[in-house]
């Protein structure tokens, strides 16, 4: 009987501490939108090319993407996962393709009540963040 | 800007923290004074013109506008060795090109200013020059319609690298993309109009470049482009069209093809027109560690007054082998095609028969490399020289 509740005991924790493990990984990355914006949902794959600088339409919006800086471990977590490239590397490409094309940067946000308003202010931006920080007013367009 | 001090913090998994700037992220941040200090009154005069263009930016609402203002100087010494009748030398440049792009809702511009400082034993040369000044129209979000000088879309080097020499692997541009006053052969610049767009599907990209502008002047010699503040000498209508494919959208190897027709005045004594008509094809293949890349054009020309067309063909491979991330070596060969025998090409009698360049460029920081490059050039009439050269350069900030 102790050896079931001491076996009992080790589960439990196991099925308690997995999940809240899982949530804090810095590597459980959401791309996320603002719940007021039109697009729903956006391969994983075109998430890349639009941070890499290709045009992208969805839902009849041209999505605007935006470098969530809040945490620099999990910007390092978005370039690997998403975008597979180092950050040296990801600089060099974005600074090459604005000097041969002109155009605008990706808007860098450092804090998160600056993401918050960037994304309720403009329903076209998305965004990569924590799955456990996504907020009431964010919703999740994809998933790595 | 912003974004590239933001990632450079990120780099140290540091949380950014908003830094001064020129001109900051969204139009914020302007401190132009600290250009100052650095450059002197040449440069001073050079940049109000710059500034003035960017402070437009800076006067529109936040969130309407973005910008950026990238600097790219470089040093160089480059030692030719005597050949023929021309005694061996040495030349030092400094030079620095300033690179401003601003958005403002669907209203775009991009300049490129360019200032040079050459000395050597004989003479001093001072440059400053607007490469590039472009304003266009974002129609959608794939495509802009430009107006204003610009590079011309033709082959792969002369839209990839411009005048940023960070950027660019080699010392020096292929002689076939060299520009026009380095005694470049082809219509580098255009002034005109110029419709750009890229078109991707899940997998490729397909972007293409059409162009119609006033194409440069053929005077004692040397193509002159139509300036964009300098008394203006317009040139004839000018055409050109590129069209690559990125079989990533977002790798960088691509393949291409493009074709220009250029109606050149001769402005020497004796006037003439030369009807210059450009065709040729791309490749980029970048196998990291090993990227490769070649050009091949077809020159045919056709004086009015002798009704007489030639032509003749040019390649060029370059190879480069990134050793480490901070080590890369590279070679690139140029050639003119056999038995090439052409009356406009007579005029530069510069233009090498081949050129054979090798070289090492090592990255001292990610923002700065000192690059050594030696070319062994063979004229048209057989005398062969070396050029040697070593440069530093950087992009700022």
């Amino acid at each position: 009987m102790r050896r079931f509740l001491a076996w009992a005991m080790v589960c439990l924790a196991s099925a308690i501490s997995s999940p809240l493990a899982a949530s804090a990984a810095p590597a459980d990355l959401v791309i996320v939108v603002d719940e007021n914006s039109p697009i729903r949902g956006i391969p994983i794959a075109d998430v890349r090319r639009r941070y890499l600088g290709i045009p992208l339409v969805v839902n009849g919006v041209e999505v605007i993407p935006v470098r969530n800086l809040t945490d620099g471990d999990f910007y390092e977590v978005f370039l690997q996962r998403v975008l597979f490239m180092s950050a040296e590397s990801y600089e060099r490409r974005m600074l090459t393709k604005i000097f041969r094309e002109g155009g605008e940067s990706i808007l860098a946000v450092t804090s998160r009540d600056e993401l918050q308003r960037v994304l309720r202010t403009d329903p076209r931006r998305v965004t990569f963040v924590p799955r456990t920080a996504v907020s009431r007013t964010m919703r999740i367009v994809a998933e790595p | 800007m912003y974004w590239i001090s933001s990632l450079l913090k990120a780099r140290r998994f540091l949380p950014s923290r908003r830094s001064p700037c020129l001109l900051g992220h969204e139009g914020r941040n302007v401190r132009a004074a600290r250009l100052r200090p650095n450059f002197g009154g040449y440069l001073r005069r050079s940049l109000g013109d710059l500034l003035l263009a960017a402070s437009v930016g800076t006067a529109l609402p936040i969130h309407a506008a973005a910008n950026e203002l990238i600097v790219f100087p470089r040093l160089e010494v480059l030692h030719t060795q005597g050949h023929a009748d021309e005694p061996e030398s040495t030349e030092g440049i400094a030079a620095a090109s300033i690179f401003y792009a601003g958005d403002w809702r669907q209203l775009r511009a991009l300049v490129e200013f360019n200032l040079q400082y050459e000395h050597s034993s004989t003479e001093i040369v001072r440059e400053k020059e607007f490469e590039r000044a472009q304003l266009g129209w974002r129609f959608d979000p794939a495509n802009t319609v430009w107006v204003g000088r610009y590079h011309t879309p033709l082959g792969y080097w002369n839209t990839a690298h411009h005048h940023g020499a960070h950027l660019q692997t080699s010392i020096s541009r292929p002689r076939i993309h060299e520009f026009e006053d380095e005694g470049g052969i082809l219509p580098v610049h255009f002034f005109g109009l110029l419709l750009q767009g890229i078109q991707s599907n899940h997998d490729g990209a397909l972007s293409y470049d059409v162009g119609a502008a006033s194409g440069p002047t053929l005077s004692e010699g040397a193509l002159e482009p139509v300036e964009v503040l300098a008394p203006q000498r317009w040139g004839k209508p000018s055409f050109v069209g590129r069209v690559s494919w990125r079989p990533d959208a977002v790798g960088e190897s691509e393949v291409g093809g493009f074709a220009a027709h250029t109606r050149i005045p001769v402005l020497d004594p004796v006037a003439d027109e030369v009807r210059q008509t450009i065709g040729g094809a791309f490749a980029n293949f970048d196998f990291a560690p090993w990227r490769l890349v070649g050009e091949l054009f077809w020159v045919s020309d056709a004086f009015r007054s002798t009704g007489k067309a030639s032509d003749f063909a040019v390649a060029m491979i370059e190879g480069e082998y990134r050793v480490s991330h901070m080590w890369v070596l590279f070679a690139r060969h140029e050639a003119l095609g056999a038995g090439a025998r052409d009356a406009y090409l007579d005029r530069f009698p510069d233009y090498p028969k081949a050129r054979t360049v090798g070289g090492v460029r090592f990255d001292i920081t990610h923002h700065q490399a000192l690059t050594f490059e030696v070319a062994r050039h063979q004229r048209r009439d057989g005398v062969v020289y070396t050029q040697t050269a070593l440069q530093w350069s950087t992009a700022f900030p």
